[in-house]
């Protein structure tokens, strides 16, 4: 293993000093099997770079070997998958934004076995014909049936990363802003915009993705106010942080961009500290931002310009060179070649020399630049070409030379003979796109401008500015500038007006000459593009200009369809080095201007974020709010099973023993019938109602009457939509006059009290009623069963007699010292009392019941229990008997329809319908099976005839299906058509196992069809 | 994600505080027994689908649980107005956003697009 | 029989509140309350802290244009008036949220909640509603230099300063609870949560307030 030393000195590309990395702080790290050393503020492309790791994947469709090309978030190439550990991989992570820390481990997407030695690269070499554009669609789709495999094959040779087969270790979590003025991007721009913002007065929110602000100025030599760029950012960076009401963000990628100025950022916050986060701190953040107004300073990516071979490693953007020299002091090659149609990346070439490296040329599109960086470079000695472009890139796994030939003015052909310059660096500047992304998030189309000679933000409804590059100011007196005016006014648009003068900040270049840029994208080549060597548009998808003009001659037009088809700008980096070339291309070949051609609109995300961070701590525990009854506490103790019914957890059944679930039941079953059981039946949904109209209002809302229910009275009630299909049910009890307690499913609380005042607020406002939720104001506990009165009497001084306590009666009494309601009602067909106390007492009660219950041998049931008692007797479970097509009439239960109620309650009308007035719609009825331990499995579909040709006429279904412990069989409720006309009758339910299950007609009560033992 | 203005709290809140509950006024039949099954069916069940202003019910659910309307774009997503239920509220063909629209859009931006409509 | 039942339990209330019915009352917290003030930490690290107030009382009122009568009643009973949209009225241990246009919730130590309830519902003539619901609520305060922090991981409401002063009283969303907000002081604030959501809220606080060292804590009640 090599030595920390050696290690050191095999970085070859970095430089002795300068740089904003920390010489002390050596950072070892692993990429594709080597370890290597960087240092701390290096990110994993500029390390990679200092080492003189040339390749760093395959691409995608053809296999051939790529290098990092870009220092930002635009590149295509240096994709890379990161994580020692299984349940820390990370696929597709850009070099260029991940920070560099001790022990990262890194390794290529898609080089299969390994980037160096590709099987694809064969593939590729065997032919653009064979992956041409709309290869997925004209090879693999085809047969159909195989593209299941054909797929396997090509994701992994392809490699689109691997995600981490273990569960995440990391945690992350959400942060919510209000700002008055959101700044996106921190460059000259977004810093004065901010600062501005802020002098107003304005509570001020900005992020920038990288890990430090200052944007361009991280790799500028430009003195602002006679400061060193990163002193200036420093002094603005200080004022920023001493204001309270400014929150800054670094390492934040404003990804999304929604309605009414609503923003999301990925921050990342200790993705630069290793491979997990340390203990208590979130790995990624989303914030989740309202502004008032939004400053867009995203800036422009420099995008390069078209040849032959430019996906060679070697190959780079202008910028990125003063990128790594200044911010990383590294150079990522021995001798430059640059190629422009630009001034700016003059200074690119002018820093490589400077690093003491060499400058073979610089290669001028334009016949006769004018700007003041041309006079630098040639003051420098530097041989600049003009009217020429690098036609082509010579070498194998890195750029060994370029070839170079004058052209026409326009830059569509070459005029004249070629040359070569030996060179192992090429660099480009096709000019610069500004990064409209965002502006397009909410459905903003950008426009094209011939100024800029890129899409610029189009009209939108936000109140939204933009300052900077991204609206085509150039230098960085114009970003500052702008940034500062447009701060002004958008602090001032949300509420923080000011008429002091703009402190406006000047940089040393201010009246520099800047020469105009030439509008060239695809660089022509000796031959037509079609047998000239591969020219890359979308480095990451593999989508050449020769594919493109390919393309357009199939007859795709539009550009949305060019993009599908070609799958250009659909990678991770959606297009953002390679969308304006290719639209220039599609436009060129359509004969059409870039403007008439138009572009796609960018859809969040702007960057990949992770699940992680969209699921924050809505995770596990917290994923969905667990609600618990006062008793939860006694079921935990008591071995009770619990299933979800919608938030609550309610106990299913209870076994200390380790008996089965089947075994538990029936204990708990025959317990409640034979003695006396309880039920936690806290969950029900509970309203209180109070008003001189609440009888009224109960009467328009229940298809059943209300007029003549007194107090101390219960009433069974069901509920209907307009529709007139059932949907809910429950008991409301009369306290007094004018003061009802109504209860609702526990699924159906909040569904209900809604329902109420929709109709209360926005049909009868006139009308005197309160609605108020006390569900959680009581704990209800049920007891049932013949010796529930001598329990309840144990523990109550109230007279329970049947003649003083009747059925459907309830009265107010002390029950274990606390105040209760009791309520004479009954789910489960027995003698029956439901208890509420206030909830804070609900433990209290529940645990005197059982000390006096033990004598009866009081035992707890779960829902699985209730269900069945409750079928046994033939009372339905709305949501499980019912689906929302079934109306009173079908349930049977005409008997809770009051039809003459003055008042054309809510569902009246609509179970009118001709429709529902048929005598042959599917009505519940009970179902016995012949042989009465079969099982009719829920959801099991009746035919009247078993022996009928398939597809059979279906005439129902099961809807509850039992096994009764106390009447020793099988039973089943389901929705048979014609059902209560043919009790008696047989119907089939033929199964999936091909078994066919006999079962007969009947009522639903199957249990006590008199109801002696609930009225005893 | 919109921001609404909620005519009963006086504010904007984020969306997530509400639930949208379909198109707005359609008053419950004050006779629905003397209607054919026809009408009653649309009433009960035809809704626009409207592109351009549209007025909607919401509720503001985790807040003061009160119904009110919104005018709305659902082009553009302006929000030009909330108003309690049981009033009404007059649009011009050409609506602008007002104090209790989406805030956000009332300078620059929103006129541009408000311009381009009405020339 | 009419009223009398009602009446009753009004009765029973009062004598259980007197009486030592208290000792039976259980909070919705108290099966952590081991485990929250076993690991209490007294670090000078922590930025925030969170407590339940335990068995507060808490009557729900409701009223449209009965407002100024039972607004004169409370003011004869608690010296507070009824408050406007989005503000609170305290006077020592009582104190009124405002809702919703026609609902406040009122909270008063837990033995007067009773009394409150009766003199209101008799002493007001007209439409109002008074609901006890001093079981159906948890009462939760959040204080320390990150409150606000820990609300703004919490909650999709605006908590700056500006908007959230002293004495704002809002209804809306913790993470997936409904709340009610109240803020108490620049960096104080109390969380009204239904009962069943009470573990929920208070561990999705823990969670929050664990980058900044929250601090628990459990009374006995």
């Amino acid at each position: 293993m090599m030595s920390t030393h050696q290690l050191k000195l095999q970085q070859r590309n970095r430089l002795a000093s300068g740089g904003r990395i920390n010489r002390r702080k050596p950072l070892i790290f692993n990429f594709d099997g080597r370890r290597l050393m960087g240092y701390e503020g290096d990110t994993l492309a500029s390390a990679l770079l200092a080492n003189g790791i040339d390749v760093v994947g395959r691409s995608f469709k053809y296999g051939r070997p790529r290098g990092i090309m870009t220092a930002g978030v635009e590149e295509p190439n240096a994709v890379l998958q990161i994580g020692s550990t299984e349940s820390t991989q990370i696929p597709n992570v850009k070099a260029t934004e991940q920070s560099l820390y001790h022990g990262l481990v890194s390794s290529p997407v898609n080089g299969w076995p390994s980037a160096d030695h590709d099987v694809m690269g064969l593939f590729g070499k065997l032919g653009g014909a064979l992956m041409s554009p709309g290869f997925y669609y004209k090879t693999f789709m085809w047969p159909k049936s195989q593209w299941e495999n054909y797929e396997k094959f090509i994701r992994r040779a392809a490699g689109l990363g691997k995600a981490p087969t273990k569960p995440d270790v990391d945690r992350y979590d959400h942060m919510h802003h209000h700002a008055d003025v959101m700044v996106v991007g921190a460059g000259p721009s977004g810093l004065m915009a901010a600062l501005q913002a802020s002098r107003q007065g304005a509570r001020v929110l900005l992020a920038d993705e990288r890990s430090e602000f200052g944007g361009s100025l991280l790799h500028s030599l430009e003195r602002i106010d006679g400061m060193e760029p990163m002193d200036w950012v420093e002094s603005v960076v200080n004022e920023l942080s001493d204001n309270p009401k400014v929150t800054m963000l670094t390492r934040a990628t404003v990804n999304g961009y929604h309605d009414h100025n609503f923003l999301t950022i990925s921050e990342r916050r200790t993705d630069h500290l290793g491979d997990t986060s340390p203990d208590g701190t979130a790995r990624h953040r989303f914030h989740k931002v309202r502004a008032g107004s939004v400053v867009l300073a995203t800036g422009a990516h420099e995008r390069p310009l078209v040849f032959a071979n430019n996906d060679l490693p070697g190959c780079m953007i202008a910028s990125s060179l003063s990128h790594y020299i200044h911010r990383f002091a590294v150079v990522p090659g021995n001798s430059l070649v640059l190629m422009t149609n630009n001034d700016s990346a003059y200074q690119s070439a002018i820093d490589w020399l400077d690093a003491g490296r060499k400058v073979v040329a610089i290669v001028d599109t334009r016949k006769s630049p004018e700007g003041r960086v041309v006079d630098l470079a040639l003051e420098r000695g530097i041989r600049v070409l003009t009217g020429s472009v690098i036609i082509e890139a010579k070498g194998r796994k890195r750029v060994s030379g370029a070839v170079v030939a004058p052209i026409n003015a326009q830059g569509t052909f070459v005029t004249g003979d070629t040359r070569w310059l030996p060179c192992d660096t090429i660099a480009s500047s096709g000019g610069w796109s500004p990064v409209v992304h965002l502006s397009c998030h909410t459905g903003s189309r950008p426009v094209w401008s011939e100024d800029v000679l890129g899409f610029v933000p189009g009209p939108t409804t936000e109140q939204r500015y933009t300052a900077g590059s991204i609206s085509g100011k150039a230098t960085v007196n114009e970003c500052l500038a702008d940034g500062a005016s447009q701060g002004r006014v958008a602090a001032a648009a949300a509420g923080h007006q000011s008429n002091d003068d703009i402190n406006l900040p000047v940089a040393a270049s201010g009246n520099d000459v800047v020469g105009d840029t030439m509008p060239i994208y695809l660089v022509p080549h000796t031959k037509p593009v079609s047998r000239a060597p591969k020219q890359f548009v979308d480095m990451q998808n593999d989508v050449t200009a020769a594919g493109i003009e390919m393309t357009t001659r199939e007859g795709f037009e539009s550009i949305e369809h060019v993009k599908r088809y070609t799958a250009l700008g659909f990678g991770t980096d959606q297009g953002k080095t390679g969308n304006i070339n290719g639209m220039a291309i599609v436009a060129k070949s359509l004969n059409k201007t870039i403007e008439e051609t138009g572009t796609t609109v960018f859809r969040p995300n702007y960057t990949p974020v992770s699940f992680g961070v969209v699921a924050g701590a809505h995770t596990d525990a917290l994923f969905d709010p667990q609600r618990f009854t006062p008793m939860h506490t006694w079921h935990l103790e008591n071995g009770a099973q619990f299933e979800n019914v919608g938030q609550w957890k309610r106990p299913l059944f209870y076994t200390t023993t380790g008996e089965t679930m089947e075994e538990a039941i029936a204990r708990e079953q025959l317990a409640t019938r034979n003695n006396v059981g309880i039920l936690d039946a806290s969950t029900l949904g509970k309203i209180d109602i109070q008003g001189k109209d609440a009888r009224e209002f109960l009467g328009r809302v229940y298809t059943n009457a209300w007029a003549k229910l007194a107090p101390g009275r219960c009433r069974y009630g069901l509920m209907c939509g307009e529709d007139g299909m059932v949907m809910d049910d429950g008991v409301t009890s009369c306290l007094d006059e004018n003061h009802f307690l109504m209860t609702t499913t526990s699924g159906g609380a909040a569904r209900v009290l809604s329902w109420l005042e929709i109709y209360h607020q926005t049909e009868w406002p006139e009308m005197e009623v309160y609605f108020n939720s006390v569900t959680d104001q009581w704990a209800t506990m049920s007891i049932a069963g013949p010796d529930s009165r001598k329990l309840l009497a144990s523990l109550t001084e109230i007279d329970l007699s049947a003649e003083a306590f009747g059925f459907m009666d309830w009265r107010a009494a002390n029950v274990a010292g606390v105040p209760a309601r009791i309520f004479r009602i009954s789910f489960t067909g027995d003698l029956s009392y439901e208890i509420n106390v206030p909830a804070q007492y609900g433990l209290h009660v529940w645990k005197a019941l059982f000390k006096a219950g033990a004598e009866y041998n009081l035992t707890p049931y779960g829902t699985e229990t209730m269900h069945v008692l409750r079928a046994e007797k033939g009372f339905i479970i709305v949501g499980q008997d019912t689906d929302g097509s079934v109306t009173p009439e079908d349930l049977n239960h005409g008997w809770a329809v009051a039809n003459n109620k003055p008042f054309s309650f809510i569902g009246k009308r609509g179970m009118n319908r001709a429709d529902c007035l048929r005598s042959d719609r599917k009505q519940l009825v009970g179902l016995l099976t012949t042989d009465p331990s079969v099982n009719l499995p829920e959801g099991a579909q009746a035919v009247r005839d078993p022996e009928q040709e398939i597809p059979m006429t279906m005439v129902g279904h099961v809807t509850s299906s039992y096994h009764s412990a106390f009447l020793g069989r099988r039973i089943a409720m389901g929705v048979i058509k014609d059902g209560l006309q043919r009790m008696g009758e047989k119907v089939y339910f033929p199964l999936v196992d091909g078994t066919t299950v006999e079962a007969t007609i009947c009522s639903t009560v199957f249990l006590d069809a008199d109801s002696t033992r609930q009225k005893s | 994600m919109f921001l609404i203005h909620c005519p009963y709290c006086g504010e904007h809140r984020e969306e997530e505080e509400f639930h949208a509950t379909g198109q707005a006024h359609l008053p419950r039949p004050l006779d629905p027994d003397s209607m054919t099954d026809e009408e009653w069916g649309h009433w009960l069940y035809y809704r626009k689908n409207t592109r351009g202003v549209h007025r909607e019910m919401w509720v503001h659910a985790a807040g003061c649980r009160k119904f009110f309307n919104v005018a709305r774009n659902t082009q553009t997503y302006e929000i030009y107005a909330t108003y309690k239920s049981g009033e009404t509220l007059d649009l011009p063909e050409n609506p602008t956003v007002t104090e209790t629209g989406s805030i956000l859009n009332m300078a620059h931006g929103a006129s541009d697009i408000t311009k381009e409509q009405s020339s | 029989m009419s009223n009398s039942n009602n009446t009753v339990i009004m009765n029973l209330v009062a004598n259980a509140t007197a009486t030592n019915a208290c000792n039976a009352a259980h909070t919705p917290m108290e099966h952590m309350r081991d485990a929250v003030n076993a690991q209490a930490k007294k670090g000078a690290g922590s930025s925030v802290a969170l407590t339940e107030q335990a068995l507060c009382g808490l009557v729900v009122l409701r009223a449209n244009d009965a407002k100024d009568a039972l607004s004169k009643v409370l003011n004869k009973a608690a010296n507070i008036h009824l408050p406007d949209r989005l503000q609170s009225a305290e006077n020592g241990d009582y104190c009124a949220r405002w809702m919703t246009p026609d609902e406040w919730l009122l909270s008063c130590p837990i033995n007067q909640a009773f009394e409150l309830e009766t003199s209101l519902r008799s002493e007001v003539d007209g439409h109002i509603a008074v609901v006890n619901v001093s079981g159906g609520f948890s009462v939760f305060k959040l204080s320390g230099a990150d409150a606000r922090n820990v609300l703004r991981k919490s909650s999709v409401y605006d908590v700056n300063p500006e908007n959230f002063p002293e004495g704002k009283v809002v209804n809306t969303l913790l993470a997936k609870s409904q709340v009610t907000l109240r803020a108490l002081a620049d960096d104080a604030f109390e969380i009204i949560v239904r009962r069943s959501f009470a573990d929920y809220v208070w561990l999705w606080l823990q969670r929050a307030g664990s980058e900044y060292d929250i601090q628990l804590s459990l009374l006995d009640s």
